[in-house]
């Protein structure tokens, strides 16, 4: 559903951030992005959703594949209410009424936010704002998901609730790319991984393949495998 | 340091930073095709109404002289020059504090002199040539109005403090201002001839001042609001270029629910997405005062300019505002429709190219076809009432078209399309 090929991305002429990058997302399924901070997750995902001016490669999504992003840090109009935003993004990907109201407000009350439904984002907290980014995603209902850190500021309750989102939604045969540094967590729900280090692909595979890869003993976690790789790339 | 030398250096580096944006803004086209040629035209009009007062006065009467020596009087702060940094040290060190706070108070109550003489220079032809007001009274009247606006200004610093709702703040304003056009006015015409009048006027509005100044320098538990407030006048001339672009200062309090179209209700019962967009994009607009404040001030700029100039002026200034206008939109649409949240998914690109259309029309249209009407009515006989208005649709119209056509072509060019 998604095929990237990054030759090399940056924010300035001839700085690139990252390079040689190269990974796809099938239907229904989850791949995690991993990487330490400035390892390049983010601007990889700025490449994907095409917001870089200077990059060189491909970023290909399958004909008519629609996505949605969830970025880390959510993002507001000072001046609109929660149903609103939701309004918003049904709009511009014109989705008529029948198709959209009933789910944002299912999604509403699953994220039991029925309360402050008409109150402006801006005066949320922090998990609330996330679970406002992760009903507008999970309300377009689109072929392909890019997540960026989903765990931040979620309450465990909240963390189950979007999990089991996900998982219906890869049922639907959603692609899904997340990007996170929960490893536990990462282990737990994604089919393969793609670990980034100084803005290149340092592995990628099932987490069979990366103890392969990484030499770490068949039973160890994907953090061991992280860890492991990281080291032998130092 | 002293405080003195604290207040000096702040006020460098304030100055800096705003020339520094200032720089950004006016490149040579702009002195070139504008404020040159506003000087000139200016100076040239300011020596004509040292020979002879201008036709327009004849009408205007010497009461109304008060509004704008007042509004001109009244464009500076009162200012701590605290910065969020003074936490870590200043604020330890009580004594250079208090000195830098009162040093501060100086320094803004010497611009408040500097901006009265301005005011009572600019307005100077008009009051002797036009009017013919005697030196005793124009000296008065300025007294006055230094003294008014130095009052105004601290008090003003107060409602700032104790009343954060922008809804609620008025009222106290706007009495503070009736309260000082009332005494201007009232000593500009009359009470100016009582010498008791004079100086019982001046001594109230010093013991006033005084006592507002001594409120404040003993005033504690107000330092983040300075600092808020300081962030924001170094900010000013950013924030007035580029409206909300760049670090805008924290907000004092933080709204809930909005004010206007509550419980998200829709503005119009059309269901088609283009409709519901330019709903959404009309709500979001409506809410931010800011916005909202911008196409007002170029609406009254432009009416007190076409009711004042000259008949080949009338029509220049309405062409700036056509560009004003049609330049708001444009930014306010950019903003709504590639603001981080619209970046989160895909919008379908029929849709959008509609809805801009329809949102560039949306506000500038109706306040430019105002200002058309304004021309008209200024204009001598009854024709103008009907040309101006038909000619501003037909030339708003083909403007927006060419200005759609621009912003399709900047986009393709930005694009690179996943």
């Amino acid at each position: 559903m998604l095929k990237v090929a990054i030759e090399e991305a940056g924010y300035e002429k001839r700085e690139s951030k990252i390079r040689a990058i190269g990974f796809e997302v099938k239907s229904g399924e989850l791949l995690g992005l991993l990487g330490s901070n400035g390892a390049g997750k983010s601007t990889t995902i700025k490449t994907i959703l095409g917001l870089l001016k200077e990059w060189k490669g491909s970023v290909t999504f399958e004909n008519g594949t629609r996505y949605a992003y969830v970025p880390e840090q959510p993002v507001f109009y000072d001046s609109l209410t929660l149903w609103e935003h939701l309004e918003l993004a049904a709009a511009a990907t014109a989705l008529a009424d029948e198709d959209w109201e009933e789910r944002a407000k299912d999604l509403i009350r699953y994220f039991q936010l029925e309360q402050v439904m008409h109150h402006l984002p801006s005066s949320f907290s922090k998990g609330m704002r996330q679970k406002v980014m992760l009903i507008t995603a999970f309300m377009l209902r689109p072929d392909v998901y890019i997540i960026d850190e989903p765990f931040l500021g979620l309450d465990p309750r909240a963390t189950k609730d979007f999990l089991k989102l996900i998982e219906k939604e890869r049922a639907r045969g959603a692609a899904i790319l997340m990007c996170t540094h929960v490893l536990d967590t990462a282990e737990r729900i994604c089919d393969r991984f793609v670990l980034l280090s100084n803005g290149t692909l340092l592995a990628k595979g099932s987490l069979e393949e990366m103890r392969e890869q990484s030499g770490a003993g068949s039973e160890s976690s994907l953090l061991d495998c992280v860890d492991t790789l990281m080291e032998q790339r130092l | 340091m002293t405080g003195l030398q604290l207040l000096r250096k702040r006020v460098r580096d304030d100055r800096r930073y705003k020339i520094r944006d200032l720089r950004t803004a006016l490149d040579w086209t702009v002195w070139l095709y504008i404020l040159i040629p506003a000087l000139v035209i200016g100076i040239a009009y300011y020596r004509s109404w040292w020979m002879t007062a201008p036709d327009w006065l004849a009408g205007v009467p010497e009461q109304a002289a008060v509004f704008p020596l007042l509004l001109f009087a009244t464009t500076w702060s009162l200012r701590m020059y605290t910065e969020e940094a003074d936490q870590v040290y200043l604020l330890q060190n009580v004594s250079l504090s208090q000195r830098l706070k009162k040093w501060g108070i100086a320094h803004s109550l010497g611009k408040g002199v500097m901006m009265n003489t301005l005011g009572i220079g600019v307005v100077l032809p008009l009051l002797v040539t036009g009017w013919g007001w005697s030196s005793e009274r124009i000296v008065v009247t300025a007294f006055f109005l230094l003294l008014v606006s130095w009052n105004v200004r601290t008090c003003r610093y107060f409602i700032d403090l104790f009343v954060p709702s922008i809804w609620v703040k008025w009222m106290p304003v706007g009495l503070v201002n009736l309260l000082s056009v009332s005494l201007l006015l009232f000593m500009s015409q009359v009470g100016w001839m009582y010498e008791w009048a004079v100086v019982v006027g001046i001594g109230s509005l010093l013991l006033l001042l005084v006592v507002q100044l001594r409120v404040r320098v003993k005033m504690k538990g107000t330092f983040f609001y300075d600092a808020v407030i300081e962030r924001g006048h170094k900010q000013s001339i950013t924030k007035f270029l580029m409206g909300r672009v760049g670090v805008a200062p924290a907000p004092l309090f933080t709204r809930t629910r909005p004010f206007l179209f509550r419980g998200s209700r829709r503005i119009r019962k059309k269901r088609t997405p283009e409709a519901r967009m330019v709903d959404l994009y009309t709500k979001w607009l409506l809410r931010s005062v800011g916005k909202v404040h911008y196409y007002l001030q170029v609406i009254g700029w432009g009416t007190a300019a076409i009711f004042l100039l000259p008949l080949v002026i009338k029509v220049v200034v309405l062409l700036f505002a056509l560009y004003a206008l049609i330049g708001l939109s444009k930014a306010d649409w950019r903003e709504f429709s590639e603001g981080g949240y619209a970046q989160l998914f895909q919008w379908e690109q029929m849709l959008r190219e509609e809805a801009e259309k329809q949102a560039l029309k949306l506000v500038a249209m109706p306040c430019f076809l105002l200002l058309c009407v304004v021309t008209g009515v200024s204009f001598p006989g009854w024709i103008g009432l009907v040309l101006f208005p038909l000619a501003g649709w037909f030339v708003f119209k083909e403007s927006v078209q060419l200005v759609h056509r621009s912003l399709q072509t900047g986009k393709w060019e930005d694009s690179k399309g996943v």
